[in-house]
């Protein structure tokens, strides 16, 4: 049940971040967890990500695990 | 950490694909799935073993298994003693996927007793104590580019089986 299209969008935004593969696990946690906080994305109902809103998520994960 | 991998595209290679993952999985068996969540666009992940927290500020109070397996978004039954108790699809509605969540949650703190890969159809049978079952059943015919499932190891390395019949065994530390 796991979407593809989703899922492939994390591996890009990995790639163009340069996540390593430990990040990248985080990475989907994290986005799951905003989402569960109410700070989810506006691409539908479900608080699920744009394109646009992935990178900006991934530039505030990032920062946060440099800031720890 | 090295890096081994294998495209078994040789028919007489595919044996070798069950084998080798036994081995590198060997260890895990015995563990207990501690916990059962879900990451962005629906992923299963299974945690075992020993748990600890999540090493990022957000995520401290979430905690991580020293074995962490993930389905990606390959298609999952789970079964009890031979019955379904509920199939998944990429194409289930969102009722559908909230029942599969809880009904998977029979797993939580059940001992795995064996993993199990189908050498021609790279299907995964997870077999848990008391008779339960998770399999995975990919689509060879997937075109997508995404590994089938994957297994963070406490080797810091991260098992990933698929596309196809490509395996992979990495350092968790690796760039994408």
């Amino acid at each position: 049940m796991g979407k593809k299209l989703d899922i492939k969008q994390i591996n890009s935004i990995a790639k163009e971040f340069n996540m390593s593969w430990q990040v990248r696990k985080l990475f989907g946690k994290f986005l799951e967890q905003e989402k569960a906080s109410s700070y989810g994305g506006t691409l539908n109902a479900k608080g699920d990500f744009t394109w646009e809103e992935l990178r900006q998520k991934a530039e505030e994960f990032l920062h946060d695990f440099e800031e720890s | 950490m090295a890096t081994v991998s294998l495209l078994a595209t040789n028919p007489q290679i595919k044996p070798d694909l069950a084998r080798i993952i036994s081995m590198i999985t060997q260890p895990m068996i015995g563990e207990i799935c501690r916990q059962i969540s879900f990451s962005y666009g629906d992923e299963l992940e299974l945690d075992f073993g020993e748990m600890t927290p999540c090493d990022h500020p957000k995520l401290a109070h979430l905690l991580k298994g020293s074995w962490r397996f993930g389905a990606r978004a390959t298609p999952w039954t789970l079964k009890h003693i031979d019955r379904v108790l509920v199939s998944t699809s990429e194409d289930d509605t969102g009722e559908e996927i909230l029942f599969a969540k809880e009904v998977i949650k029979q797993l939580e703190n059940k001992k795995l007793n064996e993993l199990i890969v189908d050498a021609e159809t790279v299907g995964l049978t997870l077999g848990f104590e008391d008779n339960y079952q998770l399999i995975l059943e990919p689509n060879l015919d997937d075109d997508s580019g995404l590994a089938y499932w994957e297994l963070f190891m406490p080797t810091e390395q991260v098992l990933t089986v698929g596309s196809g019949y490509f395996w992979d065994c990495k350092s968790i530390h690796e760039r994408h």
